[in-house]
Order: structure tokens, then sequence, then C-alpha cells
């Protein structure tokens, strides 16, 4: 494998490339990670070629070390990591699941040498973008493009353009803590696990992830089936907006919250975001997928390679403060982070078949990442958080600022903070599809309002809206609360129509207690005349389904009536004669046969 | 010993970040004293591992260290 030199950038002049060969201890075929399978399967969701997975980024050289040496120390990068001498190799027919990481032992990588005029680590970021603006080949092409930066001859920067396939945030903060050594001609002892090692030990015997699993069924069964279940908007174009937000004020009382709740700021963060999606969305409960690094486990620490995987975190937002909330939060944020490293296939597996049971597809799509360094702050400006006047000026240092528009993201919302040390570096991107462009910008300076105001007075969870300044959204009449879940009934009920091909058939909402004589809950019925094809309620369900996929609006019926003939009036669907009745979810759930 | 144990624990899991001696003096939640989540997080492992028991993250007082021996404790009767 090789790469292709790179393009010219204004500035610097292009000196003839170097080309590094390097053999490291092993090569190798394995399955894919299950960190690996996750960022796969989002490349796979992009068009080819599209470059938004790459990473540019930029090592300083520093001291006298000549261009021969940062070339040695090039090789013995990719020596080390195997991670970056990997291909990701479609094996056989199919798609994604054949996917294998094939690491080769040696080869050659280009690198190309620049001289630049003034400004070198400048210089060496516009070409290390330049370097990431074009999509990685995964199957033919390594997944690091790099260039020496030189003033006056003697190397001063590293442009680096990697695949997200590669590297994650972890293994960046590996790569440049072992560079400087490594320029310095450093024999550093190898890593001991590398991704083929981690593909290995996930295949195991027991497998590891059974925790996983049961956290994820608990969760889905528990979640909202979307937080965005209320009517849709004409979107802006383009469609996705992300805002950020810089407030040393949100970090100062992230803190303060954190030490009197003894709880830790990402948990503040995560707490405070998941309120103020669920007071917008009208929800008791938010469900949020965290980005969860997996680096606590054992080898997965020193590991270089994507090891970071969705973890499902619902929390409650019912009742009660939002320190209350933070209490509650901060425990099922943790229980998520312990949770993260599972068999996506299983996980994915639980996931429908949750989304059958429910009668709606199960949208996650509202994510929080904590980008920070140990998750935490060092430096901040030192305001007593008690002293109220201090903290408000300390707002006037707040600054929020429109990041970038873009067409097509996997996420209805996406909360994520900075990596800045010394302030709370925070951003919010909606999909305007659902909520409108500036709705990104007040959650941040809502986020601000919340966490200040929480530092010195109790917020109820039901005043979180208003605090926050953002406007929950509204849903006309005929949206019901059924569960955890928001239903357009006659929405719902035109799908059914729909299904049958006729006018006749009806979604009622009716009271259905349990066995064991809690409360009775609402549940949808769904009334029809059966016709060949939807002869059985799990026909019926399959179809409706079918029908229902990707929505947000409607929920299939809990449980389907099937008559031989309609009523003469809308109101008689419950009196007709019943042909036979049951949830369809499975074969053996309570289904009952009448008349026949 | 137990209480010293698992303050040896909170403090390998801290990456040596938190002597043992100031965890066995603080009067404060483990996050209060600077335990970051993924340091948590490797800590409860290395309980689960050490004392063969089961930490539910949903049993409570689990931020201090006088919580997690009265749980290890309790999971040890």
């Amino acid at each position: 494998m090789t790469t292709s030199p790179p393009a010219q950038v204004t500035g610097l002049t292009a000196l003839p490339p170097r080309t590094v060969e390097f053999r490291g201890a092993r090569g190798g075929q394995a399955a894919l990670t299950w960190g690996q399978q996750g960022i796969w399967r989002s490349t796979q969701w992009l068009d080819d070629g599209d470059p938004y997975f790459n990473l540019a980024w930029t090592l300083p050289v520093t001291g006298a070390a000549g261009l021969d040496a940062v070339l040695r120390a090039v090789g013995r990068l990719v020596e080390r990591h195997e991670t970056l001498r990997t291909a990701f190799v479609r094996n056989g027919e199919g798609t994604g699941e054949n996917t294998v990481q094939r690491v080769s032992r040696e080869g050659r990588l280009t690198v190309g040498v620049y001289e630049a005029a003034a400004k070198p680590m400048s210089a060496a970021k516009a070409l290390a973008a330049e370097l990431a603006a074009t999509g990685f080949d995964y199957a033919a092409e390594l997944p690091i493009r790099c260039a020496v930066v030189c003033q006056r001859g003697r190397p001063r920067a590293l442009a680096l353009a990697l695949s997200h396939l590669a590297l994650d945030g972890w293994s960046l903060n590996m790569v440049a803590a072992e560079w400087p050594r490594l320029v310095a001609g450093e024999d550093l002892p190898g890593p001991g696990w590398q991704p083929l090692d981690q593909a290995a030990s996930e295949r195991s015997d027991p497998p590891p992830g059974g925790q996983a699993l049961r956290h994820w069924r608990t969760g889905l069964a528990s979640a909202p089936r979307s937080m965005f279940d209320f009517p849709t908007r004409e979107p802006e174009e383009p469609r996705f907006v992300r805002h950020g937000m810089d407030s040393p004020a949100v970090a100062v009382a992230a803190e303060a919250l954190a030490a009197r709740h003894g709880v830790t700021t990402s948990s503040v963060l995560t707490v405070a975001s998941a309120a103020l999606l669920a007071a917008v969305t009208g929800h008791p409960r938010a469900a949020l997928q965290l980005i969860v690094s997996n680096r606590h486990h054992p080898g997965m620490e020193a590991m270089a390679g994507p090891a970071a995987q969705d973890g499902l975190c619902v929390v409650e937002m019912g009742a009660g403060t939002f320190a209350d909330a933070l209490r509650h939060g901060h425990r099922r944020t943790m229980a998520t982070y312990r949770n993260g490293h599972y068999d996506p296939a299983l996980v994915l597996a639980a996931w429908e078949a949750e989304a059958w049971d429910r009668g709606a597809d199960i949208d996650l799509d509202a994510f929080f990442n904590d980008v920070r360094q140990a998750g935490r702050w060092q430096g901040l400006p030192p305001v007593d958080p008690g002293d109220a006047a201090a903290l408000a000026a300390l707002r006037e240092r707040t600054r929020t600022f429109f990041v970038g528009a873009y067409s097509k993201v996997k996420a209805r919302i996406f909360f994520a903070t900075g990596p800045a040390p010394s302030t709370c570096e925070f951003y919010v991107l909606v999909d305007t599809a659902f909520l409108p462009g500036d709705v990104a910008g007040r959650m941040l300076t809502g986020l601000e309002e919340l966490l200040v105001r929480a530092v010195s007075e109790e917020v109820p969870l039901d005043q979180v809206a208003k605090v926050a300044g953002l406007d929950p959204v509204l849903r006309p009449a005929g949206w019901t609360a059924i569960g955890p879940d928001w239903v357009d009934v006659p929405e719902t009920e035109a799908l059914l129509r729909r299904v049958c091909g006729t006018d006749l058939a009806a979604v009622v909402v009716e009271d259905a207690g349990d066995d064991a004589g809690d409360a009775a809950a609402a549940r949808l019925t769904g009334y029809l005349v059966a016709r060949p094809g939807l002869d059985t309620p799990e026909a019926v369900h399959a179809a409706v389904m079918r029908a229902a996929a990707g929505r947000t609006d409607v929920l299939a019926p809990h449980h389907y009536v099937l008559c031989t003939a309609s009523p003469a009036g809308p109101a008689g669907w419950p009196a007709c004669p019943r042909l036979i009745e049951g949830g369809g979810r499975a074969p053996s759930s309570a289904m009952t046969v009448l008349g026949r | 010993m137990l209480r010293e144990r698992v303050a040896e624990l909170v403090s390998k899991a801290s990456g040596g970040d938190l002597t043992v001696a100031d965890i066995l003096a603080a009067n404060c939640s483990l996050p209060a004293l600077g335990l970051t989540s993924i340091a948590y997080l490797r800590l409860i492992d290395l309980l689960e591992t050490e004392f063969d028991c089961d930490v539910d993250l949903d049993g409570g007082h689990l931020d201090t260290l006088d919580g997690l021996v009265e749980h290890i404790a309790g999971q040890r009767k």
C-alpha cells in the first residue's frame, strides 16, 4: 500500500517527497473489533470518498532533529501501531458484515516534504486540512497521510491526515505523547494490545459484553421510541445546523454543582443536556446515546485504534428538581459508560426486537459526547461560584457562534463538549426537520442559564424550559401520550387504513390494566375487517410495521381486532363480531381465536 | 483493613493522581476529590475483581470511600 503525494498548498514550497519503508512485528487479518464496526458503519452511511471522518492533525518537531530522524520516527510510529497499517477489506461477497481488518506487516509510505517561509505550524495545519480533504480508500490506502514542514531546511512540524477508522481521540493523545520520544530516537517498548488482539478477545468464549447487552435491553424497553415524536417542519437548507459556545461560567457552575452533589462535571453536562431536550420535546424521560470511550477496560487503555461505542442512557426527568435529576442521572451515566462495550450485532437484534414489540422504530438519534481529556477541565478562572455577582461578571465572557450547516448527519440532536481545558466549549447540532436551527444556539445559552441558576437555587424540572428560555414543541389535538411515547392517533388510523386499502379500519385509545392489577395504562387497539393476506394479527402487524418504518409520529396498535364486517358507525367497532384478535407480535402471544 | 485496601484501589484507579493518605483523610465524595469518570469505572472493575462482588451503580452512596466499603462489606456477608 502507498499513499499519493499531497496536493500543493499556498505558502509552501514542495521539495521532493520521501519514501518511508516500514516493517512491523506482524501482519494478519481478523474480524472488525466492535469499536471498528461502529466507525465503519458510520463511514458506510456516507457517500464513498466523503472525508467527514478524516482527522486533520499536526505534531510539532522540537529540538535539532533532521529530516531523516523525523522520517525514521514516522516509520517507527507506523511499525508500532498496527492500526496505522490496517486496510478494511470486503471479504468475499456481501456488505459490511463481511468486512475484515487486514494488517500489512510491511510497506511504504510516501511522505511529502515542504519548506515554509514563515509560521511552519500554521502552514502544517493548512497542509493537514488539505491532506484530510479527500476521503480514504479504506481497502487500498494506508489510513495515514503525512508531510514534513521545514523551515530553513530543519523539520518543524508533521502534518497528518488520519482515518477515524484508524485512530480516535484517545489514540491521538497516545501518539502525541510518543511522538517527541520517537523523534529523539528513543526505543519505546511495543504496545501490548492492538486491534487484532482486541478482535480475538471479543470472540472469546464466553464473549465479553453480556452485562452491557442486558443494560441495552433494559434501556431500550424504557426509552421513548423517539425524543422527536412531534410534528415535523419544513427543513432549512442545509438541514443540520451546529452552534457553539465558549463559556467559562458554565465550567465554573458545573464544577460547583458536581462538588455539591458528588457527581462529575461530565454527568452535570449530560443531565443538563437531557433536561433541555426533555423540556423542549415534552418528555418526562430522556434517552441519549453517549459516546463511550471504553478506555477503562484492561488492554484497551493502551490500544491505538477506535474503541468508542455508543451507550444508551435513559434519565428520568418527571418530578423533583434539577439537583434530583443530577444525582439520579449521574448513576445512569456511570452505568452507561460501564456498559458501552458490546457486540453491535446483538444490540441491533435487541433493538429490532424492541421495535417490533413496541410497534415503532426505536429512534435514538440524540447524542452526547464529552471529548475533554480525562473528562475534566483544568485552570478554570478562580471565581467563587457562590458569589452571584462574580459569576454574572464571568458570563460577560461567554461567546456563542455559528459553526456550520450540513446536508447529512446521522443525528437529530448532538450535544458535545470541545477539548478546551480552561473553559466550557460546548456544541449543539439540531436537525431542522424537527427543530428550528436557532434552537441550537438557544439551547447553548439555556444550558448556561440552567447551570448558573442551579448553583444559587433549586430549579424544578417542570421549570427547565422557562428558565432556559426555550419553547416546548406544540402537538396538535389528536396527539396522545401512550406510555413513554407521544402518538398522532389520527395519523396512526390513517396508516392502518392505507395498510388495509380501505377506510374500514379504526384505531381507538383504550385502557388496558395488566394482570397484576396495576393502574390501567393506555393502549391502542386497531379494528379492521379481515381480508386475504391480512387475516391474522401477525400479518397486520407486519404490514403496519413496514408502512410505519422511519416515522416518529405513528405507533402500531398494541392489539388488533379483525372483524367479519364493519359496523354501521365508527363507535360500533368494539361490538363487531370478531374473527380473531391479538397483539400480532409473536405466534405465542395471547392471541385468541373466535368463531373459527 | 478493608477501608485501607479500597483506598489503595481508588489510588490505583486514579493512576496515582490521588494518594491513599488523601483518600483516607477526605471527607468529600470521590468525584469531588478529583476521581474522574473513567477512573471511577476502572475502580468498579478493580473492586469487582478483587472482592468478587457486583457493584450496583444504582445502589446509592457509591460516590464515597465509606459508601463503597459498606457496599462491599454488605456483599461479603
